[in-house]
């Protein structure tokens, strides 16, 4: 020991200094090890599995749940596609250290995730069911925004036709009071479509 | 039509979409009308809900006594939010003549045939049938008039409920001169707009209901009765002869209130003016029947400073009027 002391004083270094560069040295390549590590592995409907990291994961608190179910295994997740699931993911990516304020993610909206909502109706729909299903709130409310900003402002009938929603009431008077009861909050115009 | 996936939405997504748009009455009002699911979504539970935020104390109120608000939690929505407009509010009705015509019962000449009217001077027009004869006879009702349609006819038919009438055939039109005959004290409404303003729309002021409101309108011996009104001034209308500032309002547990035992023991005459706020085809005039406080009085022209109509579900229209300066 002491001929070594001797050694790095001989080469002009500290050798309590390299001694406590060396230990965190050793520290931090084992923690950094240890972030890449975690990786969460999730199986989707159509048997396609996902490598995702957790952080990135466990944005969904379904999936955190189940996580912590399943102990490092594979997630499974029944009811969703595969293509869906990546575009989740893709969000998910993008948003991971964004936090939980709404106001901020309902702003994103027009913003950098504008492109990702200009999709079909068909594509919308399982993007919502998927948010939901999988408890992603930042991406629910994202997605009921964007349905919002597509109906409001519109009539009755044109929303029918935007959501192909087919006019179910029965009874035709009945249609025709719900108008009476309605009407005066729309104003007149609105139902002359009908 | 073939259906998409988005009438399949599980209802909890469905009602977080509708929660965003708990400041838009049009819209909900919209979406109420597009499917039952839709409607139901919105009457059972974002109706519920908003009222519960906005109005908590009245709906606290109703609740203790029932599941639901009479007439449903629409109802009382449509209470807290919109105006009845001058048709509902009984402004329309002929008041010229100090509440006698309404209390005495309809003037017998005018049951008699059309040309004997012409000799009668014009001072109560046609439409004080409406509050006071119930079984009115079209062809009498027009005097000396020898057109098919006119003004007071479709007035008179807006003050009755018309199930087969559509909301959308009922255009912005100007009622031509030509159509009414002269000698009717209708001027003021001949060249009248029929718009908006006449129906039900929605209020402008502050949508709140509050019980001080409704102890300033019921005379004092109906202080008992809870009953919530709009704040003053509700929403204003600005006319030719004087402003009216239209208020709505509802009354809790109305069936067991004093003001419903002296309507019905009194045997009160409904008036087929029809509710702004539910199905009910008819009213009571609570001037009439001396519920409201006797201090209001009348204007030098007849009209009541302060008249209310009440609905057999308890919801109550109405308009204040400027206090005359001079009495």
């Amino acid at each position: 020991m002491a001929f070594t002391w001797s050694k790095t004083i001989y080469m002009g270094l500290d050798p309590i200094f390299l001694t406590e560069l060396s230990i965190s040295i050793i520290i931090f390549s084992t923690i950094a090890s240890s972030k890449k590590s975690r990786v969460s592995k999730i199986k989707t409907a159509d048997n396609e599995i996902f490598e995702v990291e957790e952080a990135v994961a466990t944005m969904s608190n379904t999936i955190k749940i189940m996580a912590g179910d399943c102990s490092g295994g594979v997630i499974p997740l029944n009811n969703v596609h595969s293509t869906i699931f990546a575009r989740v993911i893709e969000w998910c990516k993008k948003h991971v250290d964004d936090g939980e304020d709404l106001e901020y993610y309902k702003g994103a909206l027009k913003n950098c995730d504008a492109t990702f909502f200009e999709v079909d109706q068909a594509v919308l729909y399982h993007l919502l069911t998927t948010a939901n299903s999988l408890d992603i709130k930042p991406l629910l409310h994202q997605g009921c925004q964007r349905f919002v900003d597509m109906i409001n402002g519109k009539t009755v009938e044109e929303i029918r036709q935007l959501l192909h929603i087919k006019n179910d009431f029965t009874n035709e008077e009945e249609d025709e009071t719900r108008k009476k009861l309605w009407s005066s909050v729309v104003g007149m115009n609105s139902f002359i479509l009908l | 039509m073939t259906e998409t996936p988005f009438s399949r939405l599980p209802d909890d997504v469905v009602l977080n979409i509708f929660s965003k748009l708990e400041d838009n009455p049009k819209c909900w009002a919209c979406l109420a009308c597009v499917c039952t699911k839709f409607s139901s979504l919105i009457r059972n539970t974002c109706l519920k809900q908003k009222c519960s935020k906005t109005i908590s104390a009245v709906c606290a109120d109703l609740l203790a006594s029932s599941s639901a608000p009479p007439g449903g939690w629409a109802s009382l929505y449509k209470i807290s939010v919109c105006c009845p407009g001058l048709l509902h509010a009984g402004v329309l009705l002929e008041h010229s003549d100090f509440g006698l015509e309404r209390e005495l019962g309809p003037d017998e000449n005018y049951l008699k045939p059309a040309n004997s009217q012409a000799s009668k001077p014009s001072t109560e027009p046609c439409s004080s049938k409406v509050a006071g004869n119930p079984n009115p006879n079209l062809e009498v009702d027009v005097p000396g008039s020898d057109c098919s349609w006119s003004l007071f006819d479709d007035l008179y038919y807006d003050t009755v409920y018309d199930a087969s009438e559509s909301i959308d055939g009922y255009p912005v039109e100007t009622i031509d001169n030509g159509t009414i005959k002269n000698g009717r004290e209708f001027s003021d409404c001949k060249r009248r707009k029929i718009c908006r303003p006449l129906r039900s729309h929605l209020a402008s002021g502050v949508w709140n209901l509050s019980r001080e409101q409704g102890n300033k309108l019921l005379a004092s011996r109906f202080r008992g009765d809870c009953l919530y009104i709009c704040d003053w001034p509700g929403c204003v209308h600005t006319e030719e002869k004087r402003n009216y500032m239209l208020f709505r309002g509802i009354f809790k547990n109305f069936k067991k209130s004093r003001v419903w035992r002296t309507i019905n023991d009194g045997n009160r005459r409904k008036i087929d003016l029809n509710c702004a706020f539910c199905s009910c085809k008819k009213t009571w005039d609570l001037h009439s029947a001396f519920c409201l406080r006797r201090v209001f009085g009348y204007h030098d022209d007849g009209e009541p400073v302060v008249r209310a109509y009440v609905c057999e579900n308890g919801h109550v229209s109405g308009a204040w009027t400027d206090l005359p300066l001079y009495t």
